[in-house]
């Protein structure tokens, strides 16, 4: 349930005038705040956490993997979990519903094959230019998201790497249209 | 019922074809044909095989409104366990991410992702990345 749907509002009527009683008891919200001093401590990029928790207010779903983020003791796993907050906060900066070319079964191979090639590239560049701790200071994405994001074959997003583009001052970057979403 | 990918369902799977989680010919043979019988949810029998078809919990045993997992065991050469989450809306079915089966913390990991991917679908916020069958 997310926190507006927990809002009842009650109401009494005094000489006339109606008063709007709130009971919502703000106990997830508190917990999602200490989640963010938390989060502060084990230094993770301020603008992470702050759209972290708006992004958790709004939705139950990742409230429960910073939930899960901050009972977890295992430090690869508390990185898998970054890396999965990160993923939701692109995905719910998404505001309406878009239809994008179809990929068939058979060309899937040829665009990881094409994906890996830009990504190894990406990564060059970064390498070249401080690493990914220092991308990881100058995008504000933190370090465990970045080595998903270089890692793995899956389709990268536009904002993803135009943040890392401008981090690293590439003028020229190319973005293939049929799997950059 | 329609079928619809999502760009996470295909994201999920490119990433697991690229690592070789399962063959061209399972994709053919098994996961796509499992995948369209969703145009007859909930009419085939396999939906009322609890190995292949359940609904999905969150970490406290909530179960997630209108949200499924498809089960395979034994795929590919490594005889994995694949699962496809899976969201129910009107006569529509959101394919939303595949992955392998790993330990309980993954598993609460991927059901918190499919929470907000079924709370992105009910306000209209996805891409849609493939269409099969008609909405009926």
């Amino acid at each position: 349930m997310t926190a507006q749907a927990k809002t009842k509002q009650h109401h009494t009527i005094s000489h006339g005038k109606i008063f709007f009683k709130n009971n919502h008891d703000y106990s997830n919200e508190v917990k999602l705040f200490k989640i963010a001093a938390q989060m502060e401590k084990e230094h993770l990029p301020n603008i992470f956490i702050v759209t972290a928790i708006k992004t958790a207010l709004e939705f139950e779903g990742v409230a429960d993997l910073l939930n899960l983020w901050s009972e977890e003791d295992e430090k690869t796993e508390k990185e898998e979990i970054i890396s999965d907050i990160q993923d939701m906060i692109d995905a719910c900066n998404q505001k309406e519903t878009s239809e994008e070319i179809y990929v068939k079964f058979n060309d899937l191979a040829a665009i990881a094959k094409n994906i890996r090639a830009f990504k190894d590239s990406l990564y060059q560049k970064v390498m070249e230019q401080g690493g990914i701790s220092k991308l990881a200071e100058l995008t504000g994405i933190p370090q465990p998201s970045l080595s998903r994001f270089f890692n793995s074959n899956a389709m990268p997003r536009r904002a993803t790497v135009l943040k890392i583009a401008k981090a690293l001052n590439l003028d020229e970057i190319k973005i293939d249209i049929l799997w950059c979403r | 019922m329609e079928i619809i990918n999502t760009e996470w369902g295909l994201n999920s799977y490119i990433e697991l074809k690229s690592i070789r989680v399962f063959t061209d010919s399972e994709y053919r043979e098994v996961l796509k044909p499992d995948v369209m019988l969703l145009q007859d949810f909930p009419n085939n029998e396999k939906f009322t095989q609890n190995k292949f078809w359940s609904p999905a919990e969150d970490h406290s045993g909530k179960i997630i409104t209108d949200c499924y997992k498809m089960k395979w065991h034994q795929i590919g050469n490594g005889r994995i366990q694949l699962r496809l989450t899976v969201m129910i809306r009107g006569n529509q079915s959101f394919l939303c991410e595949a992955y392998v089966k790993g330990n309980e913390k993954t598993e609460k990991r991927k059901l918190a992702r499919l929470k907000t991917y079924a709370e992105l679908i009910r306000r209209d916020r996805y891409t849609v990345c493939g269409r099969w069958g008609k909405p009926t």
